[in-house]
């Protein structure tokens, strides 16, 4: 019992110290992107069918 | 922003998680006049930790800038990104044609040049100047298609090329350039100097966009692997900059 608490506690703080995966920085290629339905917008579905065009991308939510 | 840069050619796109029930019932009492795209899992390819997060994408599909949308870091390189990317891409420009045209260039702007071109077949007879002006200005537009798709080819990415060529393929119909543009990229499946490019460059084209959604180490690993085989060709020096693309 010891040891698996130990060990789970060993695992939490390896965890918390892992530093967080940075955000992608310029110079990277861009993934793709995937949308279920769009509002305002019949253009190119994927950034692969933008290829060509400078894109502008904003993730957010309504919260 | 979206009123100001659109128009010039920016696409901007705000992209949420949430479901369309949600963000349409949002909508409602905050007006977005913008594209929006709705149930986007995306982020986490971006691996964004926070929201908002934005990012600017050029026309090759490189991220130029990342950053909090209200900053204003992205704002300044729009101008030098849209100039860029209108070097490599072709726009069309109908011009004043007369009213007679109108359905040819409404077809021709929407990028349905075969379409733009019967169109305008059946004006001949009504104006024939006005139909030969604007045959010739799809002509001008098909050869400076045809060049770009030269310039692609001559980095050395053929497959890009020939993707490129059969999207204008499908445009064209049954417009004559079509076949030009067939013989063109058969041209370069067959001969014996540009084959194997063709090949290297399909699989640096598909570890790319298979990297874009996942794994980009491997893809790296990938990367380097091929690099061996490209050494001496133009293709080099894509694929280097690609393994860099792929570790930022």
């Amino acid at each position: 019992m010891r040891k698996t608490l130990l060990l789970s506690s060993l695992a939490l703080m390896l965890f918390c110290t892992t530093p967080a995966v940075a955000q992608l920085k310029p110079g990277a290629w861009a993934p793709d992107i995937e949308v279920k339905s769009w509002m305002n917008y019949s253009g190119g579905q994927t950034l692969a069918e933008l290829r060509g065009r400078v894109v502008f991308i904003e993730f957010w939510a309504t919260w | 922003m979206w009123q100001e840069f659109s128009p010039q050619g920016l696409v901007l796109l705000a992209l949420s998680d949430e479901g369309k029930g949600v963000v349409e019932r949002f909508a409602e009492n905050n007006p977005m006049p913008y594209p929006v795209g709705m149930g986007c899992q995306s982020g986490r390819f971006f691996k964004v930790r926070g929201i908002p997060a934005a990012f600017l994408i050029d026309h090759r599909g490189d991220i130029i800038w990342q950053g909090h949308p209200g900053g204003n870091g992205w704002v300044e390189m729009i101008p030098k990104a849209l100039e860029d990317a209108a070097k490599e891409r072709i726009q069309w420009d109908p011009g004043n044609q007369p009213e007679l045209l109108k359905k040819a260039v409404q077809a021709a702007v929407d990028g349905k040049l075969g379409k733009a071109w019967s169109e305008a077949n059946k004006v001949v007879k009504v104006d024939e100047s006005a139909a030969s002006d604007f045959h010739n200005a799809l002509q001008d537009e098909l050869d400076a298609r045809k060049a770009y798709a030269e310039t692609i080819a001559e980095t050395g990415r053929y497959y890009e090329a020939t993707l490129y060529l059969n999207r204008q393929i499908d445009a064209l119909g049954s417009h004559p350039t079509g076949k030009d543009f067939k013989k063109m990229a058969s041209s370069w499946a067959k001969s014996k100097d540009t084959k194997n490019l063709l090949k290297l460059d399909k699989k640096r084209y598909g570890i790319v966009e298979k990297g874009r959604f996942g794994d980009r180490k491997k893809a790296a690993d990938k990367l380097r692997a091929l690099a061996k085989k490209a050494e001496g060709t133009p293709l080099a020096d894509v694929i280097a900059k690609d393994i860099r693309g792929a570790t930022r």
